[in-house]
């Protein structure tokens, strides 16, 4: 782009930028009556006071946190070679939000003093996650996202736990989690300034080393880059700048992955300019978002938080980004290691280990602190009860599990699973529209919403995946962006604090309580169906691990296959989301169980991973049941937070 | 003259702005082994992959036995070209004999039965590519030789008429080149398969290959038998550096060198 047309659109969103904050300042106080500067509080009356110590400073802040959260964008992309890292895809603006919850929680008196402490350590803890994860697999950017996805998702599932569990404390803090800019003095813009300046002056520091970094850990090296401290220094500014924003403004996701892409957009290739202009970037995009925000709230009644806001352009701009993601170079193949394969009587174990877990299910019982086996009157007056909600379990689990494996031979990855496949983040957002919509919305509106969320995200992803070329770990990107989407729109309408934001809760929790005999028994035949259509698919899915080209060669109909396989899960995954919620990590763990006991075969893995789901399920049920009684967990929250300490553990450290 | 199997005209490729292959004419006839030389970014591996259909050319002609290969179904162009790439994927947690048992699709297809035949012919391309003590491993746990050789296998166990193949011999060291392409070769010979081998040595084209396609910047340069390709003048076109040539002391086949 030539250096005129580079500046005419800096002009116009600098325009834009001015004229939006001229107008809504203007329209809340005339020009002539503002006050004069230096401000002095005592010769205002209260219009002025507001204008100069909360419309201005918001203005400020605005600039500022958008300037911060460019930078950071900037650094987490240099630094992990990976166009789409950002401090909401990783899970770093999760891991801040987590600490305040627990901190607000078991040591409000932390709160007070060190709210910015107390986020930096939620945000540093994230952050060390994700890098773990994704050390061994050399930092490839399809695995940093997904890590970063998952941390995100537990951070969120033990929040919206927390939250649900202590609602009337936490409420406030759900609206802090929506990013409200609204000041009421000029300090925070002042806190702003300075670690903004601080961290812009340590970063153009490394922008050198930095750029190096760009020809590949190796070849830094060998150049004479100490490759570990620079990505260590270069993440921790990163860190410290977006736990900053976070401790003050809340969650604004998506400007810092916005804002490098804007200033290449316009065609700036050197480092040092685009460190700068991925600042001025940041610092535009989202003063302009709050400009919008603002005169939305002045026309209409409606006030959304401007996180809330920000976050609505990241589905899509995800989605624009994919294919600037280079072809994940797959690190050279892991040392040959014999996978211990197990004999036929490994079916009749885990046969014996399913029924023990019904046994257990429908048998046992806590009164008060006494666990117990139950006996044959009781058993009788439970069973009604009892059986469609474990019936409905066992299928749930199977049928996550059974598309977990279809989904992670269909891109030979083995972080492919259902959440991350974006079909639940689209029942979500079809909850939410049903939410919204309907003044006072029926069950069986929402669950009309939900199901028609759960379709069109299902065609589209299908629509995706027609493109003949795709290369699989795009699939999971754009489920990843679905998903990313979906929980942008339950945030903001969390953020908005009202009755909808507990049905919101609730449904992200899963309702297993609900279940019915009817729904159980459907759920349980669309279970033998899956798992016959899975079967017939065995072909496929044995080779489709092999990849593209040999799926050519040998003839295999690849688009067929495709779609059947993708159509099949997204049902599959659908249903077994409207019990559970839209997260559990079943659809993960059961295919990674069934993989390591040694199913490895493609008809085993079917099975085992249908039964190992079915099974996890069943104790997830049994532990959210029990575990606070009389309370009861929510199903899907519990699973999650079951399952996520055991996927850190596989990704990370199992050698 | 045998019959011709491939056909080739004016087929041309572009990836975005760079145009890869400027229309190329070839003809390939049944039985014999073609060797596709050339210096890096000739166009080979392009070329490969019009024929393999793993991608559509951009402009020109191919058939197969006389029909154009986008006429093909799916698993009937399969069971007469078998394409093996550069890189084979790994096969994770298969075993040898699971791999080769794969090549068997484009005959028994998603949901026919696997047959006895299709059982004879896994067992057959096992043996014949000296395999059965690896049968049961996973390949995982193999050498990159061995690990080649299975893949050749399974393209035996597909029963093809072709087998195009995109630098076998790259990651190995020279005992197990030589003992991929004498394989190849002679399996060639006792079959009728007609076989294309990207190389990038010559001297080991001109020593398995029945005939030499020369490349250089998307256009077919030479082709012709060893005897003709391998002198002087002839791989200075080809390659751009000075070339010389002797006979080798006892095949008296010709040997090219680097001056």
């Amino acid at each position: 782009m030539s250096y005129p047309a580079r500046y005419a659109i800096l002009a116009v969103a600098l325009l834009l930028a001015c004229g939006l904050q001229i107008h809504n300042a203007t329209s809340f106080l005339s020009f002539s009556a503002w006050p004069a500067w230096p401000f002095d509080p005592g010769a205002m009356n209260t219009d002025q006071v507001i204008l100069a110590y909360a419309v201005l400073p918001r203005a400020v802040v605005a600039i500022l946190a958008g300037a911060a959260l460019g930078l950071t964008g900037f650094l987490f992309q240099q630094v992990l070679r990976n166009p789409i890292a950002d401090a909401s895809t990783l899970g770093i603006s999760a891991g801040a939000q987590l600490a305040i919850v627990v901190a607000t929680l078991f040591m409000p008196s932390l709160i007070d003093g060190s709210r910015e402490m107390v986020t930096l350590l939620g945000a540093a803890a994230a952050t060390a996650i994700v890098f773990c994860l994704g050390w061994k697999r050399n930092f490839e950017p399809v695995t940093m996202i997904i890590s970063g996805l998952l941390v995100g998702i537990t951070a969120g599932a033990v929040s919206a736990a927390l939250t649900l569990a202590q609602g009337e404390y936490l409420m406030s803090l759900v609206t802090w989690n929506g990013g409200a800019l609204s000041q009421q003095d000029w300090s925070t813009a002042g806190r702003l300034a300075i670690e903004f300046a601080l961290a812009l002056g340590v970063s153009a520091l490394l922008v050198r080393p930095l750029h190096l970094l760009n020809l590949g850990d190796t070849a830094a090296s060998s150049l004479g880059v100490s490759v570990v401290s620079i990505r260590l220094a270069v993440s921790a500014i990163g860190v410290f700048v977006a736990a900053g924003v976070s401790a003050k403004l809340g969650m604004i996701g998506f400007v810092g992955l916005a804002a490098p892409h804007l200033a290449r957009a316009v065609g700036i290739r050197h480092q040092l300019p685009a460190l700068v202009a991925s600042a001025l970037a940041g610092a535009l995009l989202l003063w302009i978002c709050d400009g919008v925000v603002q005169f939305v709230a002045q026309t209409s009644a409606e006030q959304f938080p401007t996180g809330a806001v920000t976050a609505l352009i990241g589905g899509p701009l995800l989605l624009w980004l994919l294919p600037k993601i280079r072809h994940a170079q797959r690190p050279a193949s892991a040392p040959p290691y014999e996978i211990r394969r197990a004999p036929r009587k490994g079916f009749l174990l885990l046969a014996v280990l399913v029924g023990a877990s019904i046994v257990v299910s429908l048998f046992v019982g806590r009164t008060e602190e006494i666990w117990r086996w139950l006996s044959l009157a009781e058993f009788d007056q439970l069973l009604p009860m009892r059986w469609p909600r474990l019936l409905a379990a066992c299928a749930a689990g199977g049928l996550l599990a059974l598309s977990g494996a279809m989904l992670q031979r269909l891109t030979s990855n083995a972080m492919a699973s259902p959440e991350v496949l974006g079909v639940s983040g689209g029942a979500g957002i079809g909850f939410a529209a049903a939410l919204t919509l309907a003044a006072s919305p029926t069950q069986w509106q929402l669950l009309a919403g939900a199901g028609f969320g759960a379709a069109v995200a299902t065609l589209l992803v299908l629509a995706y995946a027609q493109r003949r070329h795709l290369e699989p770990d795009r699939l999971l990107l754009a489920g990843v962006a679905a998903s990313s989407l979906s929980s942008a729109i339950l945030g903001a309408l969390l953020a908005v604090g009202d009755q909808r934001a507990w049905q919101i809760l609730n449904w992200l929790g899963g309702s297993a309580a609900t279940v019915t005999a009817s729904s159980a028994i459907s759920l349980a035949a669309l279970g033998v169906v899956t798992i016959a259509i899975a079967l017939a698919f065995v072909r496929w899915l044995t080779l489709l691990p092999l990849g593209y080209t040999t799926n050519v060669a040998l003839g295999m109909p690849q688009r067929t296959a495709r779609i059947g396989i993708i159509a099949c899960a997204a049902l599959a995954t659908g249903s077994a989301s409207l019990l559970v919620g839209p997260l559990s990590f079943v659809g993960l763990m059961g295919p990674h169980l069934a993989r390591q006991a040694g199913f490895v075969r493609t008809r085993e893995h079917l099975f085992a991973s249908f039964a190992l789901g079915a099974m996890l399920m069943l104790l997830a049920d049994f532990g959210s049941r029990n575990l606070a009684f009389p309370y009861e967990l929510p199903l899907g929250l519990f699973a999650a937070l079951v399952g996520a300490p055991y996927l850190v553990w596989q990704i990370g450290w199992r050698k | 003259m045998s019959a011709i199997f491939l056909d080739l005209s004016a087929v041309t490729y572009s990836a975005g702005q760079k145009h890869i292959l400027h229309g190329i004419d070839l003809t390939l006839e049944a039985g014999r082994v073609y060797g596709l030389v050339g210096p890096n970014g000739s166009g080979k591996s392009s070329l490969m992959k019009i024929i393999a259909r793993q991608v559509a050319p951009s402009g020109g002609r191919v058939e197969l036995e006389g029909k154009p290969v986008s006429e093909w179904a799916g698993r009937a162009f399969a069971r007469q070209v078998a394409y093996m790439p550069q890189f084979t994927p790994d096969a994770d947690g298969m075993t040898v004999r699971e791999l080769v048992a794969l090549g068997r699709f484009p005959w028994h297809g998603t949901l026919g039965r696997f047959t006895r035949t299709d059982a004879d012919m896994v067992e057959r391309a096992i043996a014949r590519s000296e395999l059965d003590a690896f049968a049961n491993r996973p390949v995982a746990t193999m050498s990159g030789g061995e690990k080649q050789r299975a893949w050749i296998a399974m393209m035996l166990a597909q029963d093809a008429k072709c087998l195009l193949l995109d630098e076998p011999t790259s990651a190995l060291d020279l005992s197990h080149q030589a003992s991929v392409l004498s394989l190849v070769h002679t399996l060639s010979q006792e079959r009728g398969l007609t076989v294309v081998i990207v190389l990038h040595d010559i001297n080991l084209a001109s020593r398995y290959c029945d005939e030499i396609i020369a490349m250089n910047s998307g256009r077919i340069v030479a082709k012709g038998a060893p005897a003709e390709i391998m002198n002087t003048g002839m791989l200075r076109r080809i390659f751009g550096v000075e070339i010389g040539v002797f006979s080798h002391p006892h095949t008296r086949q010709p040997v090219g060198y680097l001056m």
